[in-house]
């Protein structure tokens, strides 16, 4: 009979349940209607820990996750673009396979665009009726509808597409050629929705922005052989003449200096910026030529230009595993503020 | 909190109460139990395994068959201490890892040999099946003072059958969910002198399970895709006993053509990517005895692997080729009653050639000794010092010493107290030295202290009951962080430091010759991040990711009859995904119940053994690693003829 007490403490040991509460996550307080400063937080790749952080300037106050905050669940993985259009935010959602799309005012979810298999990397808007989004793995840009959020058409392009810029009817696709080649620009006539020219820019074509005069600047990684270093290729801003759609100028970013230049901004009043592993660089938008002038930050991930209130935005992704910092500087280089965002913030994006 | 407050409370009153209720007994513990010597790992010399100094759990064989185990990564991740981090199901990478720290803080051995491979300083436990296993033994604790590096949360080693001195003969087919299909065959064969077993088994699968989907806005049921594999071993064992000495040959070789899928981020998968495993194993190992208090004994091994992967989705088609050369000498000696030592030297050379890693050779020497003492005939206490040297042809090298400690309470023969201290260490990987892209060839080896200290209660009644309760502590410094050195190179150096500690809680019953078997084991561990790898590091004081604070097992076989049946239940609790341990990116814990039934006829030729089991029974939605789905419920049969 004795020998049932210790098999009583057992069972009463499995039958106590195990603590199997998760952790709440706090309701933060955020106003519904501001305007400001949203950084989109990529998240590590295939672990959904994508988010959208706000930054409100005037108040200087900032917020983790306002997605999260108004739907009680996370983005998903590897947000990697964000446009804004008609009170909606247009979230490129590249691991996720999907645009999620939001209200700007209250941050719910309206719905989704869908994109399986499509790795969609970043998106414009034309109007009401049309946008287009990247596909990297599928060598495509897909055509959808802002407001219904069905895919229109695609239509293929080169390899890797990844930066995509929308100027006086034509849509620009960089196509990077990450895991081959390329160096090609495709451009895209809304009207037909087909690839009427293809320019050859520079190795690697990433990023791409439209200045004040009309003029297209494409950032070019350049190519990196990890195994031979001296095989490496460096990289440069090509400026693409959006009249003629052509190339008029190369601004080089020389391997031995800069290492192969990151993400970059262009304002419209005649300044560009971009990231490279010592400093962000500053370029002339008009005559094409590096500034002497930059902005003393290594290893900065994200840049923005705020023209109205002459800012410059910059994201450090610090390990790319924990949460990063958003730095705001005036034009004049000084740093006004800083504040934690979330992982992997990538695309800064001005409402 | 409660609830583990309460949870230690009623295992310190089971405890108590296996004292309390234990049957009048003479003060000798020597007469309650077993006192049977063997080499177990952690020691590395012939010990009472009642008076080991750190806890060591053995999967047998028998629990192995009773609770329907089919790998080693099975086998071991039922163990206090332990937790099995598994890809998905079938055919996915499974590993285990020890006392809150990584896989690669345990050190897997093959009948003794290094297993690990330096280049990633991991082993797909989930590719061992335990067709051909004899017992796995699984010691939390550091062990770099007998085995050497990487041996910081403790040492999984896999033992391989003795080829039975008989003629036999087994044949089997399994078939289960997702189209699994397995077959396995093995001959035995052998006298007085000598003995040999050849088998051979092939699975397959589909693969494509059901787990359900839900990102919050989606909800729905999918099928995994891209996860189909085919797995082919075979292996020659051969025994030869001669004189008192005994030598093994032991060849093994392996292939698994697996797809790899990648998370699972949305309704649609795309899923491409194939790992190719090759491994192949060959050991020979002597052991001569030179009187009452002296044996020799001496192994080589040597190990292929080569390892492909192709992704034609990212255009990435990379491979690896290991190779590992391994000698092993080790002398035992008696020195007195009570005292013995067992000494010797490892010479590995291991080298990798690879389209991602630098080519690479590592030279490694080792000199080692390890002891047992009981310096007091009036009382009953054991000590366990090692030391052990190591050098390296591309990395520092160091001493590693530990201690160990065993006594039983005065007044409760059948209560003992136990505890370790000392120092381990990991290397670099391969990977972390040499990758093309950023690899650091100055990384030093990580450094560690761990120690744990532990009470352990046993009594009979029918059988064996064992409950065990340890405490443990591991600081690793200078742990080893790949961090961004621009926007596209990343590079690993010595940056961090990490602290886990923990308490571990387990009790086993053994009764009427193990015709019932029940094991429990519970654990809660904090492993949390000290010094972070840059200054006002958010991650610091936070749970490391994927490492739950909680988990537990329970498995309970019943034999009778020709017949028996399992169950295995296991718990884990949340899981952080972030270094910041941000409450919006958690895995939910999960419970899991399997079932296995077996039934064996026997008659004048042989057995039939039927089997059958269900994993997942209640179809438990869940994931160990984000975005890595495991299945719903399954199931499988199998049927074997043994001669």
């Amino acid at each position: 009979m004795k020998h049932l007490i210790p098999a009583a403490a057992f069972f009463t040991f499995l039958l106590s349940s195990c603590d199997t509460k998760d952790p709440v996550t706090p309701d933060p307080d955020i106003p519904p209607t501001v305007s400001g400063v949203y950084i989109v937080n990529e998240g590590g790749f295939g672990k959904s820990t994508s988010s959208l952080s706000l930054y409100v300037p005037d108040s200087g106050k900032s917020y983790g996750d306002v997605f999260f905050a108004a739907n009680g669940r996370g983005l998903g993985d590897v947000a990697n673009d964000m446009v804004i259009h008609d009170g909606k935010g247009y979230i490129v959602m590249n691991n996720s396979h999907r645009i999620e799309v939001i209200s700007m005012t209250t941050h719910l979810s309206l719905g989704t665009v869908q994109l399986p298999g499509n790795s969609p990397y970043q998106a414009v808007i034309l109007n009401a009726h049309k946008g287009y989004v990247t596909n990297y793995y599928k060598g495509s840009v897909s055509v959808f509808d802002p407001a219904t959020f069905q895919v229109l058409t695609e239509i293929p392009v080169g390899k890797n597409p990844k930066g995509i810029a929308l100027h006086n009817g034509f849509v620009y696709v960089c196509n990077s050629g990450d895991f081959s080649a390329d160096s090609t620009l495709s451009v895209i006539d809304v009207a037909a929705d087909s690839v009427v020219k293809t320019v050859t820019v520079g190795l690697g074509p990433n990023d791409a922005a439209v200045d004040g005069d009309g003029d297209l600047f494409v950032r070019c990684y350049g190519y990196q052989d990890w195994g031979n270093p001296a095989n490496s290729k460096a990289g440069s801003i090509a400026v693409v003449h959006t009249g003629t759609r052509s190339l008029q100028a190369v601004i080089p970013l020389p391997l031995v200096q800069h290492g192969h230049p990151g993400r970059m901004a262009v304002s419209k009043k005649g300044t560009g910026y971009v990231a490279t592993g010592a400093a962000v660089l500053s370029f002339d938008t008009k005559t094409n030529a590096l500034r002497s002038t930059s902005i003393e930050r290594a290893n900065i991930y994200g840049v923005a230009v705020d023209d109205v209130q002459d800012r410059v935005y910059l994201t450090d992704a610090a390990d790319y595993v924990r949460n990063g910092t958003l730095f705001v500087y005036s034009a004049q280089r000084t740093l006004l503020d800083s504040v934690t965002v979330g992982i992997v913030p990538g695309r800064i994006v001005l409402k | 909190m409660m609830t583990g407050v309460f949870r230690c409370m009623t295992t310190i009153a089971l405890m108590i109460s296996l004292l309390v209720c234990a049957p009048e007994t003479p003060p000798d513990s020597a007469r309650l139990f077993p006192m049977t010597e063997q080499v177990v790992t952690g020691q590395r010399l012939p010990v009472d395994v009642t008076r080991l100094p750190s806890p060591v759990q053995t999967a047998d064989s028998q629990f192995i068959a009773a609770a329907g185990i089919r790998t080693a990564a099975e086998a071991a991740g039922l163990a206090s201490g332990t937790l099995l981090r598994s890809y998905g199901g079938g055919g996915a990478l499974r590993s285990v890892s020890l006392r809150g720290l990584a896989p690669e803080y345990s050190l897997v051995l093959l009948d003794g040999f290094r297993y690990t491979s330096f280049q990633i300083g991991t082993v797909d436990l989930g590719l061992v099946s335990v067709n051909d296993i004899d017992r796995v033994e699984t010691a939390p604790g550091g062990g770099s003072a007998v085995y050497g590096a990487d041996a910081v949360g403790g040492v999984i080693n896999i033992i391989t059958r003795r080829p039975a001195r008989a003629f036999g003969a087994e044949t089997g087919a399994g078939f289960g969910s997702s189209g699994m299909e397995h077959w396995s065959a093995s001959v035995t064969a052998g006298g007085t002198d000598g003995s040999l077993r050849v088998s051979a088994e092939r699975e397959r699968a589909s693969n494509r399970y059901p787990f359900v989907y839900d990102d919050g806005a989606v909800r729905m049921t999918l099928e995994r895709s891209g996860a189909d594999y085919v797995s082919t071993a075979g292996s020659v064992m051969a025994a030869i006993q001669t004189g008192g000495s005994e030598f093994r040959l032991h060849l093994r070789a392996s292939d698994a053509d697996r797809g790899q899928p990648t998370t699972v981020s949305g309704p649609v998968q795309d899923n491409r990517a194939r790992l190719h495993d090759a491994d192949r194993f060959v050991s020979l190992r002597g052991t001569v005895p030179a009187g009452e208090s002296f044996a020799l004994s001496a192994g080589l091994a040597y190990r292929n692997n080569r390892q492909s992967y192709l992704d034609p989705r990212i255009g990435l088609d990379a491979w690896y080729e290991n190779d590992q050369l391994q000698f092993v000498h080790q002398t035992d000696i008696v020195v007195a009653e009570g005292h013995s030592v067992a000494a010797g030297f490892d010479l590995i050379i291991a080298s990798i050639a690879s389209s991602e890693v630098h080519a690479s050779r590592r030279r490694q020497f080792s000199i080692f000794a390890a002891s047992s003492h009981r310096p007091f005939r009036e009382v009953d206490l054991t000590l366990y010092p090692a030391l052990r040297y190591d050098s390296y042809s591309d990395i520092a090298g160091g001493v590693s010493p530990r201690l160990g400690i065993n006594a039983a309470v005065p007044w409760l023969p059948m209560l003992r107290v136990r505890g370790t201290a000392g120092r381990n260490y990991r290397v670099p990987t391969f990977n972390d030295l040499y990758w093309i892209q950023g690899g650091n060839p100055s990384l030093r080896p990580e450094r560690a202290f761990s120690a744990d200290a532990g009470v352990t209660a046993m009594t009979e009644w029918h059988g064996l009951y064992t409950a065990e309760a340890t405490w443990f502590t591991v600081r690793t410094t200078d742990k080893i962080v790949w961090q961004p050195v621009s926007s596209s190179l990343w590079s690993p150096k010595n940056l961090s430091e990490v602290a886990s500690s923990g308490t571990e809680l387990r009790f086993s019953a053994e009764l009427f010759e193990r015709a019932v078997m029940v094991r429990y084991s519970h654990q809660f561990t904090s492993a949390t991040v000290v010094k972070g790898g840059s200054v006002n590091d958010p991650s610091e004081g936070k749970q490391l990711p994927y490492t739950p604070k909680e988990n537990s097992a329970v498995t309970a076989s019943f034999t009778g009859g020709g017949a028996s049946f399992s169950i295995i239940h296991t718990f884990t609790g949340y899981r952080f995904e972030t270094a910041e341990n941000d409450p919006r990116f958690v895995l939910s814990s999960h419970s899991v119940t399997d079932l296995h039934l077996t039934y064996t006829y026997s008659m004048s030729a042989g057995s039939i053994v039927l089997s059958g089991g269900i994993t997942n029974l209640f179809g438990t939605e869940y994931t160990i690693i984000t975005g890595y789905p495991m299945p719903l419920r399954q199931y499988r049969c199998s049927v074997r003829f043994i001669h």
